[in-house]
């Protein structure tokens, strides 16, 4: 059909640095989360209060989790976004299937899921020093963590970032078959949130990921996980039409 | 609670508003071009890496510790002697209170003192430790007191050196003792979920490993052989020579 056959490889590229560069306002997104859930940080994440007939005391506790989290929240609704029409019609422009559409979408999605976590992992820093010129150093303490720690650390929640985004992107893939599912997984979603229903399976799910205590362990199961659902989303989007 | 609920609601739309305008923006605008975005996007991670360089720097206190979490302190974790509870009643008995392991010997004071009778009073409302006298061998004319006090751990942070020394002043042959009652506040910077989940340490919030161990405290009065002592009415007093006696 044609002079010379483009290879995949270089088509998925091709997409893959196309998108980098135009979908650069994600990492914008990313960037005003982050500042968003830093301002959230220093409400505190928690707080100790014990009296005895001596003291009262009162500890209060500073993570960046909301940074984290918000970052999770970001991956997973980008991957959403990705998934869309606008966004799928841009893959038009190049000599492209759908796989080659999935592969360099994925390729974005681990890009984005890096910077992610290097710039959350940076933040609790970025918060600690903050703090140490904002607070009364006297009453500060922070519980030491290790370099190896912070870059344990920083493995995880790529791996998180990589989770929640496949999520996102498989939920987006799915939507496309039919708009019913729009609205059915928010809805069961949100309503068991609100409702206080727990459903023990999603609990079950979570515990799976969240009690693994072996970063080797867990990214093993995440990696499977990811790649099972990237490739379930990729399966369906196989069984759509053209547009 | 259902206003909270509200606005959990409220954020988690402010927020993915936010991030869904994230990619949008780029790709249906041109006023700013990607050129700039790319850089205020790279100021901002400059910014980050910069502060992760400053934090290395900072001069740091850490006397916060777990049990189970792999830190390194420079404050040594408490030993085993310094987290039991310490009884005086006996350690007064036996005599062995100033040489115990865990106890701490945290002010000291001494008086002339030439008349024969003296009255320990209390300025607060109640005295919240315990008050030992003992009679000494001769009549050297001097009161010396020494405040005794064990480890005070609470929520993994030790603040027994935070402890105010109780108010000992001699007036009128009254010994007045208020013991100060302490406010303190500490903020403490802990691991993320993430990271603990991995490294150990707390997982949300305050660890339940952190040790919390409320220290205990006596004031140990020294006074001349023939003084008698008196009393107030807010005041309780053990008597070592009774201790002993019953012991």
């Amino acid at each position: 059909m044609y002079l010379t056959e483009p290879k995949m490889n270089e088509i998925v590229l091709k997409q893959y640095k196309y998108k980098i560069n135009s979908y650069i306002g994600a990492l914008i997104s990313l960037m005003m989360c982050q500042i968003i859930a830093m301002a959230f940080s220093f409400g505190g994440s928690g707080m100790l209060g014990t009296s005895s007939d001596f003291f009262d005391i009162m500890v209060h506790y500073y993570t960046a989790d909301f940074v984290f989290i918000f970052t999770m929240l970001w991956a997973f609704i980008t991957a959403i976004t990705i998934t869309t029409k606008t966004y799928r019609y841009d893959d038009f422009s190049f000599v492209t299937n759908r796989l080659t559409s999935n592969f360099s979408n994925v390729l974005f999605l681990v890009t984005i899921s890096l910077t992610g976590a290097v710039t959350a992992v940076l933040s609790s820093f970025f918060l600690k020093v903050l703090m140490y010129f904002y607070f009364d150093m006297e009453q500060m303490m922070i519980v030491q963590t290790t370099f190896l720690e912070y870059f344990t650390g920083f493995i995880g929640l790529f791996f998180y970032l990589l989770l929640f985004s496949s999520i996102g992107y498989f939920f987006g893939t799915v939507s496309q078959i039919s708009k019913v599912f729009v609205f059915l997984i928010p809805v069961l979603l949100f309503g068991s949130l609100i409702l206080g229903v727990s459903v023990p399976i999603i609990a079950e799910v979570f515990q799976f990921y969240a009690n693994e205590a072996s970063i080797l362990l867990f990214v093993l199961k995440v990696f499977v996980t990811v790649v099972m659902i990237f490739s379930g989303a990729i399966a369906i989007s196989n069984q759509l039409e053209v547009k | 609670m259902a206003l909270l609920m509200i606005l959990t609601l409220l954020l988690l739309i402010i927020i993915i508003s936010v991030i869904l305008g994230g990619i949008r923006f780029s790709r249906h605008q041109t006023f700013i071009s990607e050129q700039k975005i790319k850089w205020i996007f790279t100021i901002y991670v400059g910014i980050l890496a910069v502060s992760a360089i400053v934090y290395m720097f900072l001069p740091k206190d850490f006397y916060a510790y777990e049990i189970d979490s792999k830190l390194h302190e420079s404050t040594p974790a408490p030993t085993e002697s310094e987290i039991e509870e310490i009884n005086f009643y006996e350690a007064v008995a036996d005599g062995t209170y100033d040489q115990l392991e865990g106890v701490y010997q945290k002010g000291k004071w001494e008086f002339d003192y030439t008349n024969d009778e003296l009255t320990i009073r209390s300025l607060d409302d109640y005295l919240r430790s315990d008050i030992f006298v003992e009679h000494k061998e001769m009549n050297d004319n001097k009161i010396e007191a020494a405040f005794y006090t064990t480890k005070s751990i609470i929520g993994g942070i030790d603040v027994t050196e935070e402890q105010q020394l109780p108010y000992v002043n001699l007036a009128n042959n009254i010994l007045q003792i208020t013991i100060p009652r302490q406010v303190l506040n500490f903020k403490r910077f802990d691991k993320e979920a993430v990271i603990a989940q991995f490294t150990g340490g707390s997982w949300i919030g305050p660890s339940s490993h952190s040790i919390t161990k409320v220290g205990t405290q006596m004031l140990y009065i020294k006074v001349p052989k023939d003084v008698k002592i008196i009393e107030a009415e807010n005041v309780y007093i053990e008597f070592v020579e009774n201790i002993r006696q019953n012991h």
